[in-house]
This record gives structure tokens, sequence and C-alpha cells, in this order.
């Protein structure tokens, strides 16, 4: 049952990045100065937690099983408390006083009861709504509220909170009202590993809401266009071309995410530009993860989507298009790749343009950086290739080697901004693991093709 | 020309060719058909009872070999002409085979030929006063 | 007749499980052929390797004459196939979808894509799931259609449609028989379709070709006999799937009548019936033996 309530990489990615975060901050930075960023760091991980849990309540309350099986609801109610109990203890671990602890646990399971009502009863939508204009509120009225009083309400009302919650709790786990927007809502996370993105495709457009059919149409009209075009003046588009039609979804990383994320960095370095330079090191561990996340989501996306859609490729790959499945296999390799180098090249160019804004990293940095990242590329590629060079359908190992890649990658960047020197690897230890990894995936490239030379 | 006619059962253990010859058959000597008139295509039938064309040029190519029906250039299949003439014959032939399942029958349940033939006729009286009426 | 396919000693495993062990078969051109199977039997897997979209573990396939995991540019364009799942691109309306497709294929005839969109009224700007069941079994029809295909695989056609649905769908696909003239494999697991369709019935068991012969062949040959007054035992009777021996009588179904070992039972006075058996009983009496 955990399973399915946590089910989610990018959620439970970017849940496990921020209590490293946490636990990196906790461990190197002087707590006084930062203890508000520090439980928000805590209290966001909680949060989304809290956040993906909820979602997924409804698939396990308005299951059939729920209906049926004798012990379901208190199984269920196990579940949710080990769950959040877990939850807490980056709470109890990192944040140092205890009374911090109280309050931030008083205000976490005040959020989780919140979550679990405004997913249920889209009318409790509102509270958050308010929760969010209360600092406006409350500046408009001059009501001046510092950070200790806050905590020291919480833990006050904590014994409350607390009852509230198991009170919830127990009412939750047998609530079985059925509404149209649980229906929605189970419909859009009812996915497994493989097909979580998949199904997104798959939603009906009366289902969507207004921001996804419009960044639906605006990704796709791309491709439309260009298959139109190609129709009209009688041209042949190219194998990858096809091929990336093919696995194109929602959640590819697509043109319009190249620009997304580049007005997203030109945003943020315009303002960076406008403010004063002190405040720039709240800037930096956010400006660090970025690539990781790019190259990370941008991977773990191109393996699920060429996974899902495995079956319709190998129809594909009988076409009178392709000479033999090799060819296909040599196309496919060869959109991979080129995905990933496109991927490097964007990367490269962002850090690049916020190393002129924030100056920091040196250019011999900025150098190591991008090798690693090739050397992520590949490696990542590698693991696609064995994967599919292996008859067999599961993913989920390969999926899990990908995600703790992407992390160590990605503390690794955080170490080598925070130090600022060369602690983490020299040059030629990188060359080394650069090599590496070219050879992996070239050893990987020429397994997946061997599986369609033909053994008469 | 109503094709609707036809019904064959596709479940049944009797090819659907044969289900259609017979039908055919028992047609043409009841006069449903009657001589020279065209039947319909083998796309029709097909479409109409929902099968496989060749089943139904199967049906119709075994039909022209036992001469029950002819090929018509341009037309189609036409019932022929020697079909009438050989009806009587035919009629007693189908009569006969009938006749045989149905002894077989009150044999197996121990009907005595008396019991049969009362059986008999009182149902040929019933059968023969109605058409009076109907006439 | 030519031979369109044929198979020897096909082996076939999935995840370490063998599906198909020495499997062989051989399809004329012309053949509307319906394989039966029980689910699971196998008949996905046997109809995705012998159109190679999924490898082999032995055997030989040729198809046109060619093996088929290195089949000619022209071999390719003559084959058509229509999954049983709809995994085609979703965000895509058919218009697009079929133009799409087009890039795939050298040969490809507009007139025919355009015939049958009009004949089965689909409106090309909705994209594919925005279509009925059907409407969208429809669409990859066309999609395989439109290369002008001398061959066409259909895994289990309908099967996610119901009554009405499959009624239609068969209805369109006896209307197909009867105006492309080509061959065609369909596999199935509901008996009536392939009653209405098939010219030829194939058996799946046990990872084999059990069976297969001409739908008509079929109904004539494999019968009921029930024996009166005998009780003889399977291997007495000639031809004989199963024996039971109830009271008096014996029930026998035989996969072919002997009809010189009729004659001699007949002369001994023993009577016998002949009863006629549809398909459904025919697959699972051979399916069970």
């Amino acid at each position: 049952m955990k399973n399915i309530l946590t089910y989610g990489w990018y959620a439970r990615i970017f849940i496990i990045v921020l209590w490293f975060a946490s636990f990196w901050f906790r461990t190197t930075v002087d707590f006084e100065q930062k203890q508000a960023l520090l439980v928000a760091l805590v209290g966001l991980s909680n949060l989304t937690l809290y956040l993906i849990v909820a979602m997924r309540l409804p698939l396990l309350t308005h299951s059939q099983s729920s209906a049926v099986l004798p012990g379901f609801s208190s199984q269920l109610k196990t579940a949710l408390l080990q769950i959040l109990g877990f939850s807490l203890l980056p709470t109890l671990l990192l944040l140092p006083n205890i009374w911090m602890s109280l309050g931030l646990i008083s205000i976490m399971l005040a959020c989780a009861m919140l979550m679990a009502a405004m997913i249920y009863l889209p009318k409790y939508q509102i509270i958050f709504v308010a929760i969010m204009l209360l600092p406006i509120s409350f500046e408009s009225l001059s009501i001046v509220v510092t950070f200790d009083q806050v905590m020291s309400f919480f833990v006050y009302i904590l014994p409350a909170i607390a009852v509230c919650t198991w009170l919830l709790l127990d009412k939750l786990v047998v609530y079985r009202k059925p509404s149209k927007h649980i229906a929605k809502m189970m419909l859009m996370v009812n996915a497994s590993l493989d097909r979580t993105l998949a199904a997104q495709d798959h939603i009906p457009p009366e289902s969507q809401n207004i921001l996804m059919r419009w960044w639906g149409n605006l990704n796709f009209g791309h491709e439309r266009k260009i298959i139109s075009a190609a129709d009209e003046q009688q041209q042949r588009l190219s194998i990858r071309k096809l091929i990336a039609i093919s696995c194109q979804s929602s959640a590819s990383f697509s043109k319009y995410s190249y620009i997304t994320w580049s007005l997203a960095t030109i945003l943020v370095c315009s303002v960076a530009l406008t403010i004063d330079q002190s405040h720039y090191a709240a800037f930096i561990p956010l400006i660090s993860i970025v690539p990781a996340i790019i190259i990370g989501t941008a991977s773990i996306t191109l393996f699920q989507m060429v996974n899902s859609k495995s079956s319709y490729l190998a129809r594909l790959s009988i076409l009178p298009r392709f000479k033999d499945k090799q060819s296909f296999a040599k196309a496919l390799i060869k959109y991979i790749l080129f995905n990933q180098g496109a991927i490097i090249v964007f990367i490269a160019l962002l850090v690049a343009i916020t190393i002129l804004t924030f100056e920091h990293l040196s250019w011999g940095m900025y150098f190591k950086v991008c090798l690693l990242a090739i050397a992520l590329c590949l490696i990542n590629s590698a693991l696609m290739f064995f994967c599919w060079s292996n008859k067999s359908t599961g993913f989920q190992k390969y999926i899990f080697i990908i995600v703790f890649n992407f992390i160590l990658f990605m503390l690794v960047i955080l170490e080598m901004t925070h130090n600022g020197i060369d602690s983490v690897m020299s040059l030629s230890s990188i060359f080394t693991v650069m090599v590496v990894c070219a050879g992996l995936c070239a050893y990987t490239i020429k397994r997946y093709l061997h599986r369609f030379t033909v053994t008469v | 020309m109503n094709v609707t006619q036809f019904s064959i059962s596709a479940s049944s253990g009797i090819p659907i060719y044969k289900q259609l010859c017979t039908q055919i058959e028992r047609m043409v000597l009841t006069n449903v058909f009657s001589q020279g008139e065209v039947l319909p295509s083998v796309r029709q039938v097909a479409s109409e009872l929902e099968v496989n064309p060749m089943t139904v040029s199967k049906a119709y190519g075994l039909l022209e070999e036992r001469g029950v029906l002819t090929r018509l250039r341009g037309k189609g299949m036409a019932v022929a002409k020697q079909a009438q003439e050989k009806s009587n014959q035919e009629r007693l032939l189908v009569l006969s085979a009938m006749i045989d399942e149905l002894v077989k029958e009150a044999t197996l349940m121990g009907l005595t030929e008396d019991e049969l033939t009362k059986l008999f006729k009182e149902k040929l009286g019933a059968e023969y006063s109605l058409a009076d009426i109907k006439e | 007749m030519s031979t369109v396919i044929s198979i020897e000693n096909l082996n076939k495993s999935y995840d370490k499980q063998s599906v198909l062990s020495g499997l062989n078969w051989k399809i004329s051109q012309g053949d509307i052929v319906g394989l039966l199977g029980k689910n699971g039997a196998g008949k996905s897997t046997l109809l995705k390797s012998l159109l190679n979209i999924d490898e082999i573990d032995g055997g030989q396939i040729s198809v046109f004459d060619e093996a088929h995991h290195s089949l000619s540019l022209l071999s390719k364009e003559k084959i058509g196939y229509v999954p049983q799942e709809n995994d085609e691109i979703t965000w895509l309306p058919v218009a697009d979808l079929i133009k799409f497709r087009k890039q795939f294929y050298q040969q490809w005839s507009d007139e025919k894509v355009n015939y049958y969109l009009d004949k089965w009224q689909i409106d090309t700007r909705k994209k594919m799931i925005e279509l009925s069941p059907g409407q969208a079994q429809k669409v990859l029809i066309i999609l395989a259609l439109a290369s002008m295909p001398e061959l066409l695989i259909f895994d289990e056609p309908a099967s996610a449609l119901d009554p009405a649905g499959r009624r239609d769908l068969l209805k369109e696909l006896v209307s197909l028989a009867c105006d492309e003239n080509i061959t065609v494999i369909f596999s199935t697991h509901i008996t009536s379709d392939l009653e209405r369709l098939a010219s030829k019935v194939a058996i799946l068991d046990k990872g084999k070709i059990c069976y297969f012969d001409d739908l008509d062949k079929t109904k004539e040959n494999v019968v009921q006999l029930v024996m009166h007054g005998q009780q003889l035992s399977q291997q007495q009777i000639p031809n004989a799937l199963r024996s039971d021996i109830k009271g008096n009588n014996t029930n026998c179904v035989v996969t072919k009548v002997d009809l010189m070992w009729l004659e001699e039972q007949k002369q001994q006075g023993v009577k016998i019936d002949i009863n006629p058996m549809g398909l459904e009983d025919i697959f699972l009496e051979i399916t069970a033996s």
C-alpha cells in the first residue's frame, strides 16, 4: 500500500533532493542565520510527500478492494501512519531545536489534513488560497508576526492538531463517497511506473484542464505542422524525426520546454542583476541543481516514453521505411544520442549564462561540470541501451540506477559550487570517468544492435 | 428480390453453404423462385447474411453443378429450366428422406405402426382442410 | 495456390516460458484463416512472430517466399497488420495520423483511404482518443489497408467492442473480404465470428497448430457418433478423439468418419447416429484431447 501511495518518481526524487539539501544545509551552513530556510526546506519536502500521498489516496479508498477486504481500512491507516511517521523523521533529526521540531510537526500535520481535505472535497481549496493570502493581508493590516511567534503558536496547538489528525484519519480510511472530481483524479494518477507519463496522453480532452490543453496544443501543434508540411510538399521526413514524433508526449522535453527553461533562466538572471550581490548566495543552490534536474528528468522521461511506446515502435520497425530491424535500431540510437546531445549543449549554455551573472563557478569548474554532464548522459544512454538489448521487460531497476546517478551528479555539483575549489575531482579523474562511460555506451550500443542480427 | 428469405445459422454443425443449398433447392421446388428468375448476387447475399462471400459462391457453384441453377452472362445465377421438370421426383426424394427420419424416430420411441398411421392421417386431415379454408 | 506463409518448427518463449514450440503452418493465397485458441494460448505471439514484430527463438518463417526477417521492400508493402490494442499516437488527429503513417510507405492509396473514411463516417479532425473504440479500430484497419496489402493480419478484431459494435465490424470485414480479394489471417477466441468469416480454421493449442483445415470440411468431418447397443473404447473407433460409454450406448467424437468402418458397423446391424457439431464444440473437443 505504501508503494501505491508514494508512487511517482518525480515527486520521490524531488523529496529526496530536498532532504539531501536540508542535510547539507544542516551540516555545512550556520544554522542561526538560515533557520527559516532549513525549516522551509524540510517543510516543503514533507508537503510534497503529503501532496502525492493525498492524490493517490482516492485510488485506495475508492477501490473495489476497500469495500470487500475486511482489514483494508486498518491496513490503510497503518500505512498512512507509517508514512506520516517517516516523514517527520527529518524534522526531528535535522532541526536542532526541539521547540522548532514540535512547531514544524504541528504545521505539517495541519497541512496533511488540509491536503487530504482538498483532494476529497475541492471546496477546501479555498482554505489553501486563504493561507497564501495571509502574509499579504497581515502586511496590509500592519500586523507583525515573527517567525518565533508562529512557531510558538503551533507548538501550543500541537495536542489539538494531533487529536484532530487522529480523528480525521479514522474518518478518511472509511470514506467512500464518489464524485466526478475524484474520478478525474484517479484517472490521472492511476498509472504504473512505465505508463505514468503515457497516461497523461490518454486523458480525454474534456477532462484536461486549460493549462494542460494549452501546453498539449502548443507542443503537438509544432509536430503536426511538420507532418502537414511534409505531406503537402511530398517530402520525406527523416527517420530520426519520425521516431521523435512516435515517442513524443506531453511530458517530453520538447522545443517549448527548451524555450521555457531558457526564459526562466533569463528571468532569474535579469532579476539577479537588479538586486544586490550579497543576496546571490540564496540563488546559487537553485542554479546549481537546475542542470542536474534537466538532465535527470529529460533522461528519465525519454526512457519511460520509449519504453511505453515499445510495442508501437516494434510495429513501426517492420514497415517498408526501414530496410530491416537493424536499420531501425540504428535510427533509434541516433535519436537517443541526438536527444542527449542537445540537452548537454543546452545545459552548457544555461550554466554559462548563470556563471556570467552569478560568477559562482570558475571557468575551469565550468569545464569540469560540462564533462561530468556528458559522462552522465553517456552512462544514462548506456543504461537505456543495455535495458533494450535484453529481451525482458523489467524497466524498474534501470530507472532506479538512472535516478541514483542523477542524485550523485547533483551532490557533486552542489559540493563543487559550495567549496569553490577543486575539492571533489581532479580533471584527470573526470576524464577517466568520461572515457569509461563512453566505453560502456559503445559496448551497450553494440549489444543492442546485436539483438537484431539474424543467426540463421 | 428479397434476400431476407434466406436464413442461416452460423453456429450450426451444418456448413453454411449446405444450409444455403438446401434452402435454395427447397425454394426452387416450392416455386418461391420461378424458372429463369435471377437470384440475388453473391455479394448481396453475403452482405445480408453477414457471411463470407466465398461460402455463398460455393453454394451457388454446387447448385450449378447439380443443374438447379445456371449462370447467365452479365446477370448472375438464375434458376435452371430442367429444375422444374425434375421437381416432382426431387420433391418425393426430399419427402422420402424426411419420412425416413420420422419413422426412425417413431420406432425409437416405441410407437406402433397403427399409432403412427393414425397420427399421420390426423395431421393430413388438418392440413388439407386448412388449405381448403385458405382457398 | 501459391503459399503465402510457411512456418517450420517455430520456437518462441516469453520470460523463459515456452509459448510456441515446434509450430508448423502453411497458408495459401486467398485463404481467410481464423486462428482459434484459448486465452493465453499464444495467438498474438504467433502473429507478431511471423511479422517479425517479436524476434523468434528458433525455426524458419517465410512470407511471400522470403525469409521473414529480411523481407524485400515490395513484400513489406504487401503486408497490413491491425493490432489488438490501440497503441497509436493519441494526440494526432486522424487526418495527421494518416499523413504520418504515409511517410513509412512508398505505396499508398489515398482513394482507398478516403473511400473507407467516407464509408465508415470517420471524422478526421478528431484525435484517436476522442473516437469510440469501434471507430478507432476502423481507423487502424484503414491504416493497414492503405498500402494495398495482399496479406492482412488482424489480432483479435472486435475483441474490445460490444456485441453491436462487433456485429458491425464483422459486416465490414465480410464486405472487405469480398472487395479486396486478399489473404486474411485473424485470431479470435469467439467462434461465432470465425464461422461467418473464415474459409479455413486453425486451432492453436499447447504451442502448436494442432488442427488446420477448411471450415466446411471441418464441420462435415468432425462429428459426434452415437452407437446404440455398443460399448466401444476410443481405440476401437477409428479417428476418435474420445469415447464415452453411457448405459448401452457409446458416444464418441471423431475427426473424420471412416466410411468403410461405418459400412461394416451397419452391416452388423449397429444403429449409428451421426450428429454434426458446431465449431465451438469442435474446438472444445480438439483442445481437450
